[in-house]
């Protein structure tokens, strides 16, 4: 019979039929290498039994419970994130849609490079028309309205408008960019 | 499993993280021993316990409470611990540069902590020549008494494989002890001056 078989016997944790046990202690009686074998895993059995348990060093809930909470703070600034970029993607690809379309529906209209600057330049013109028309009807009320209404109350109305600009870009920025928060 | 700890863990299954603060309080030793054994340094020891309880508290309402919670962590930690130890290459780090390990303890003699100290480095130094899953079947085996079934469920293995490599686990184990016994660890003892094994 090999060692193997012995081997397996000695390193073995269940027991063994009486003429098995009876075979291994005549057989590590004569061989060296089992002998040897059987005292070196009596050792390190003894080493790992009698081996303490490691513990942790004082505090360990606590930290775990800090470890957590910045997890959670981790995770809610990556979703907040992760919104203001789909929030930014979104208005983004709605503005090249607009533009997608508006080109596709001004080439639909020309045919030559020549009819694309005749349009532009004819664009251009019905605009500045329909400004000097608007500059002659609006003047004359403006400047009843501006000579009507007292300067303290312009001033009342230019610090209105200054304060909810200023509020407005302030809740923009706020929702886009979320607050740091130090970890 | 003890009824105070069965209501925490339901409490945790319904979210409550303070209730799940406590059942890390029970089971924290028993899963830092365990990656310390894994892993073989204290602060690597430390971040593996940590992330296996916050992997635990994230799967919380998976957790079947007919199981027992200890298998079940211990299984989270063995899982974590075998892919930390695939991700790098663990060098076997000297004595010195090793901070000192809590023991449970200690016993009031100062050769008695030197002589257990070198015990845990043997110990190391040992579980180092195993493979990863060999390692944890091992520890498994010896410092929690986890039967074949136990071991084989929270490894993923056989029955026969788990068997199998515990005891070709056993064999390395004596081999690298008969043949390191004169030379690494017999330099140890006369380098801290402790008496024989």
């Amino acid at each position: 019979m090999g060692h193997q078989l012995y081997e397996s016997w000695l390193l073995s944790v269940e027991p063994l039929m009486p003429e098995d046990e009876k075979m291994l202690h005549e057989h590590v009686e004569t061989c060296q290498s089992c002998r040897d074998l059987f005292f070196a895993w009596q050792e390190v059995e003894n080493l790992i039994r009698e081996a303490p348990i490691a513990e942790p060093t004082p505090g360990f809930a606590d930290r775990w419970q800090i470890r957590l909470e910045n997890l959670a703070i981790e995770q809610k600034l990556r979703r907040q994130n992760l919104i203001s970029w789909w929030f930014v993607s979104a208005t983004i690809g709605a503005a090249l849609l607009v533009l997608l379309v508006m080109v596709i529906v001004f080439f639909a209209t020309v045919q030559t490079p020549f009819q694309v600057f005749v349009s532009g330049i004819t664009f251009f013109a019905g605009l500045l028309a329909l400004m000097s028309t608007l500059q002659v009807a609006f003047i004359p009320v403006l400047e009843v309205i501006l000579t009507s209404i007292p300067p303290v109350i312009w001033f009342i109305v230019f610090v209105a408008l200054g304060l909810s600009i200023i509020l407005t870009t302030y809740s923009i920025r706020k929702y886009i960019f979320p607050r740091r928060v130090a970890l | 499993m003890p009824e105070l700890e069965s209501a925490w863990l339901i409490l945790a299954q319904e979210g409550d993280s303070e209730a799940f603060a406590k059942v890390v309080e029970v089971h924290q030793s028993a899963v830092y021993n365990f990656c310390f054994r894994m892993l073989g340094d204290p602060y690597e020891a430390e971040d593996a316990a940590q992330e296996t309880f916050i992997r635990a508290y994230k799967a919380i309402k998976s957790y079947d409470r007919t199981r027992s919670f200890s298998t079940w962590i211990l299984s989270i930690a063995a899982h974590y611990c075998i892919d930390q130890l695939r991700r790098k290459k663990i060098q076997v780090t000297s004595m010195e540069d090793q901070p000192y390990l809590e023991i449970r303890d200690p016993g009031p003699n100062p050769e008695s902590v030197l002589s257990m100290r070198e015990d845990q480095q043997r110990i190391r130094s040992l579980l180092n020549v195993l493979s990863d899953t060999d390692r944890a079947a091992i520890i498994m085996f010896y410092w929690y008494e986890f039967s074949y079934e136990e071991i084989a469920n929270s490894l993923g293995l056989s029955l026969s494989a788990v068997k199998s490599r515990l005891h070709r686990a056993r064999a390395r184990l004596a081999k690298t002890w008969s043949e390191r016994k004169g030379s690494v660890f017999g330099l140890e003892r006369q380098t801290y001056g402790s008496p024989a094994v």
